[in-house]
């Protein structure tokens, strides 16, 4: 009967969808207007048609845009803003089409900001023509400050590349010396770094009211051995709902405070000690104190850290409970030790993305009460417009050691404010998307709206 | 109070020292030639006698007489080229900090180019080429490059497509529990083109949801659908750098608005206050509105309708600009039927992040409506799970929303190392 159910609806949507596509009638325009394209193009070609060259040659080109580098970029920068500030390249759609692949990744740094890594990957007539060029971002960086100063960078290492098209001749490359002599650096604060933040949320309307606070503090220290880093946050969060006279309140609070003192053993090892602090509603959990002993290896070198990793981690977690109700089990607090184990793979590139993250956890007073998760998530680009992603995560559930012992309200469920008792998890998502037509993207139209 | 008086004037003082300075330094005649060093790229070229010539047209760069003093080393050398003629090969390598940084390229110039000619050109090679290894010093930070070329010329490459994209795709996904289910399933189609006169867009996109909930033990089972279906449209004809024409048109259908069937068609005009080529930066349109509207209704609504059709007129005006020291957005809506002009409806949606200190941030977001056109509310009200999983819009006058925030940091500025142990 909900198959049957299904499938109508289904029907419903197709139809839907049909009745669209006939009042548009895309095709037919699609192929009129791709006629006229062809004309065009054929003109444009017997015009312009001068052999291309790899090699610089000493000649000028009148419309040297139409040669123009072409360029694929993405992440760290809006792709607009690049698209008004860099004019002198042409922007495709898929990496596969352009003669340079720029991928920029980030990674923060020990005074809180950001680095910057723009990698250059020669294709076409640029083949093996790579390039690394680094950008930092304080913390103090406003939006603007940031990415006018990201554009320039992009900019500088994509001259090497312009350098063999046309579009050089009406390039010009300008110095301004500033005046300022280099100091030397000396850092009053020995690297350590503090922070404070505060936000406050409200929202409402006649039947339903939401409030909102949030106080975290940060310190740390990172040096190329030593890493010290400890943060501390509290937030309220309150609903309300009215419904025939009847007002549903919903509370929650969590409390969570963690440091960590760990150091670089080479380019591949580390070792830390954790310490964590936590306290939230959903789980049952009125205070917990753990202090976890940790060891990693990776299997690349750190130095590569922001294009591919692949830490493992193993360590044990000593853990002091104290629950708000008592647990299924008949308990109002314990002592409990864990032992895990995380894997985590991440790869980034011109090819798309993956994410493999793959842990385990027992407690060693009951090998039975164990968690296993896998996650997968990967975009593959499978080939030029089409790509394909998925999220699947797989969650064995043995350890809810703190399930209430009072069956939870309807209201508890429906407002997820409490986690349920299952002994299983799954979740499996999978899309795809495909794009076809006009290579270059060069045009930015703000007008009514992006 | 003492303290902060002398510091005051310590720092007046150095204030006025520093201009006096400044303004020494633009004249030109005093910058010394140790300070000049630390600012320019040490190069060694050797193959290329003129290096007058080269110390001229490349301004970030100083050339030194010797290899060891340098960053770079570029060797050039002539070839006989395949074709006849000759060939140019520069090689470059980085030494010091940008040791292993190597390149290569190649000149050939024109057959009948000019000695002078070729110099020229083989001076714009090396002076391009060097950027990417003054782009890892600090001499980077004070090279701009610029670019001349006409809007028209950017705007006129396109291929057989002629500026057409399309794009189609799909979303499934499950989640299972033990007392909770969910599916849902998404599809969309959409086609553009975009340029510079025109902006057409259209887009249909559908989605199909379901949550299960099912525990026996305290008696809940409910199943909550959404369906939604949309499709919308968009079409602009660019006047001027200040002017736009258009229209939007709008078919959807949706559970959360009893939106069994709607329909819009909206001609419009905009205005920007700034041009249109500033929107990265700053821009102020207003936009004027005036559509046909059709709807027709799951359940009854709270005036006894069906279905009705109905003309609104809407006003909007959108200010965005982005400085230095943050970025203000805010927009302003009012709407109102033209059958009954107390259905009507105001919105102003606000937002600004900026950096007060050096190291102290504060940002501020509201969103406030007064609500009267309500007119789509269901006669028979919403059930309690349908209030809890926010799955019917509820009668109401107003809607806020107010975000407030502070950030304050302090400590090292300086420190740029990366370690990436145990995690970012």
């Amino acid at each position: 009967m909900k198959l049957h159910k299904n499938k109508t609806k289904n029907l419903i949507m197709w139809n839907f969808f049909q009745r669209f596509f006939h009042q548009n009638n895309p095709i037919e325009v699609y192929e009129k207007v791709n006629y006229v394209a062809w004309l065009l193009v054929l003109l444009f070609s017997i015009q312009l048609s001068t052999p291309c060259q790899a090699q610089i040659s000493g000649k000028t080109d009148e419309n040297s845009q139409e040669k123009a580098l072409k360029v694929f970029a993405e992440g760290g920068i809006s792709r607009d803003y690049m698209k008004r500030e860099i004019r002198f390249v042409n922007y495709v759609r898929d990496p596969r089409m352009a003669d340079v692949y720029i991928l920029i990744t980030s990674q923060s740094t020990g005074s809180g900001g950001t680095e910057y890594t723009i990698t250059y990957q020669g294709q076409n007539d640029y083949e093996g023509i790579d390039d690394t060029l680094k950008f930092i971002r304080n913390r103090t960086d406003t939006y603007e400050i940031y990415r006018r100063g990201l554009i320039k960078v992009i900019k500088q290492g994509l001259m090497r590349y312009v350098a063999t098209t046309p579009t050089i001749s009406n390039i010009s490359i300008s110095y301004k010396p500033s005046i300022k002599t280099i100091v030397p650096k000396v850092d009053k604060w020995k690297k350590w770094v503090f922070s404070i933040g505060f936000d406050v949320e409200l929202d409402g309307e006649k039947y339903e009211k939401d409030y909102n606070f949030d106080i975290s503090l940060s310190a740390s220290k990172i040096t190329e051995k030593w890493k010290f880093t400890s943060y501390f946050s509290f937030d309220y969060n309150e609903d309300r709902f009215e419904h025939e006279g009847r007002t549903i309140k919903d509370i929650r609070t969590r409390l969570h405070a963690r440091s960590m003192l760990a150091k670089k053993l080479g380019e591949h090892w580390a070792i830390g000690v954790n310490g964590n602090m936590n306290s939230d509603v959903r789980y049952n959990n009125k205070l917990s104190v753990e202090f976890t002993p940790t060891i990693e290896y990776n299997i690349y070198p750190y130095s590569e850290f922001s294009r591919r990793q692949f830490p493992i981690r193993i360590g044990i977690a000593f853990n002091h409970h104290d629950y708000y109700e008592e647990t299924i089990y008949n308990k109002k607090s314990e002592f409990l030790s864990k032992a895990f184990m995380s894997a985590a793979n991440v790869v980034e590139g011109r090819w798309g993305s993956v994410i493999n993250v793959l842990s385990g956890s027992f407690y060693i007073q009951d090998f039975n009460k164990n968690n296993f998760e896998l996650v997968n998530m990967f975009n593959f680009r499978l080939f030029k417009g089409f790509s394909i992603n998925a999220l699947i995560v797989f969650n064995s559930i043995r350890d809810q050691l703190y399930l209430e012992k009072e069956a939870l309200t309807v209201e508890e469920v429906l407002l997820h404010r409490k986690q349920l008792e299952t002994r299983y998890s799954y979740f499996i998502s999978i899309g795809f998307s495909y794009s076809f037509g006009s290579i270059f993207q060069n045009i930015v139209n703000p007008r009514f709206g992006y | 109070m003492f303290l902060f008086k002398s510091h005051c004037r310590l720092l007046l003082f150095l204030l006025i020292l520093s201009s006096f300075f400044s303004t020494l330094y633009s004249q030109g005649s005093i910058v010394s030639a140790s300070d000049t060093e630390t600012l320019k790229l040490n190069v060694y070229v050797s193959g290329f006698t003129d290096i007058p010539f080269l110390t001229n047209e490349i301004d970030f760069a100083l050339f030194v007489s010797e290899k060891d003093l340098a960053l770079v080393v570029i060797k050039i050398e002539e070839k006989p080229a395949a074709s006849g003629g000759k060939e140019f090969i520069i090689t470059y390598s980085g030494q010091k900090e940008l040791i292993g940084i190597s390149d290569e390229l190649s000149y050939v110039p024109q057959p009948g180019e000019t000695e002078e000619n070729t110099k020229q050109r083989l001076a714009t090679i090396l002076e391009i080429a060097l950027i990417k290894y003054a782009a890892r010093t600090p001499v980077g930070e004070n090279i701009s490059i610029k670019y001349s070329h006409t809007e028209e010329q950017v705007a006129a490459v396109k291929d057989k497509w002629n500026y057409w994209l399309f794009s189609l795709n799909f979303h499934f996904s499950l989640n299972r529990e033990k007392s909770l289910k969910g599916n849902s399933l998404s599809g969309g189609l959409s086609a553009r083109r975009i340029t510079d006169e025109w902006k057409m867009r259209a887009n249909v996109n559908t989605s199909y949801d379901e949550n299960i909930f099912d525990m026996e033990e305290i008696g809940l089972s409910y199943k909550n659908i959404t369906r939604n279906h949309n499709f919308n449209g968009l079409l602009v004809k660019s006047i001027s750098d200040h002017w736009s024409v258009g229209a939007f048109v709008e078919a959807s259908q949706e559970t959360y608005y009893n939106n069994k069937f709607s329909f819009e068609l909206a001609p419009a005009v905009e205005y920007n206050i700034f041009p249109y080529i500033e929107s990265e930066r700053r821009s102020f349109t207003f936009l004027y509105k005036l559509g046909y509207i059709y709807r027709k209704y799951w359940e009854e609504t709270i005036y006894g309708k069906m279905n009705e059709g109905l003309v609104q007129t809407s006003l909007r005006a959108d200010v965005e600009i982005i400085k230095t020291w943050g970025r203000i957005e805010s927009s302003l809506t009012g709407s109102a039927y033209l059958k009954d002009f107390a259905k009507n409806r105001l919105r102003w949606d606000f937002e600004i992040g900026v950096r007060l200190f050096k190291q102290l941030t504060f940002d501020i977001e509201w969103r406030v409506s007064m609500i009267h056109d309500q007119i789509f509310l269901e006669k028979g009200g919403a059930s309690f799970e349908e209030v809890l999983l926010r799955r019917k819009r509820l009668e109401t006058r107003y809607d806020y929303s107010l975000e407030f925030g502070f950030g304050y940091s302090f400590g090292s500025l300086i420190s740029d190392v990366v370690n990436p142990i145990f995690g970012n």
